[in-house]
């Protein structure tokens, strides 16, 4: 039975199109899909790269300031040590050095004295080389 | 194909934030270290001013001559040579 206001009845071709359109419809989606992960995962990549870079150069750098600090502290550090006491001892006879060795390492108070360390002191240059070990 | 490249993406993004992870950790102890540089040079360098200081003294005073002496800061010959604790 036709319908009235069309006269003609429906084709199989048009319902056919309309099935392939959808399947093309579904396969451009799909391509759109794989396209955005494939730019996704070279996104993913540089970023991976970068940070490869910038973790290679850090390390270098921690590398080079690790012996820096190790050196300091294997040779600096002992020999500054002997200056300052050998410095301290000779203050006690010579107290016109005095104001000199109190400049740099401050001066040693009842407190510091039991725990063995020298106080910082508040010098006006604000010059102060941190306390004994 | 779609899962393939699902995966790949998982495992993309897996690696580059622990990545990331790894450069920000990295980054906070490179920070440390050249805080720790930072007061090394201050130290050598306040050192530094003491050795000249003493070397200034010991032109009034040569009894403090032995131990300017002993830490290399003034030679035998008696020539200062205001370093001490090396350059950074």
């Amino acid at each position: 039975m036709s319908d009235p206001i069309s006269p003609l009845p429906p084709s199989p071709a048009a319902s056919e199109l309309s099935l392939e359109a959808l399947a093309r419809a579904n396969q451009s989606l799909r391509t759109a899909l794989h396209v955005t992960l494939v730019m996704l995962i070279v996104l993913t990549g540089s970023l991976f790269i970068f940070f490869v870079r910038e973790i290679s150069i850090a390390r270098r750098q921690i590398s080079e300031l690790s012996q820096v600090v190790r050196d300091y502290e294997k040779n600096a550090v002992p020999l500054m040590e002997d200056f300052r006491i050998k410095l301290q001892e000779f203050t006690k006879t010579h107290t016109d050095f005095g104001p000199i060795y109190t400049r740099y390492f401050g001066t040693n108070t009842v407190a510091s004295a039991r725990s063995g360390r020298p106080a910082p002191a508040a010098n006006p240059s604000g010059a102060r080389l941190p306390p004994a070990p | 194909m779609t899962s393939f490249l699902l995966g790949l993406v998982v495992l993309a993004v897996l690696a580059t934030s622990g990545l990331a992870l790894y450069y920000v950790r990295a980054v906070q102890r490179l920070n440390r270290l050249q805080f720790q540089t930072a007061i090394i040079n201050r130290n050598r360098s306040l050192v530094n001013t003491l050795a000249g200081e003493a070397l200034e003294y010991s032109r009034r005073n040569p009894e403090i001559d032995p131990i300017l002496q002993s830490v290399g800061i003034k030679s035998k010959a008696g020539i200062g040579i205001p370093q001490l604790g090396g350059k950074p």
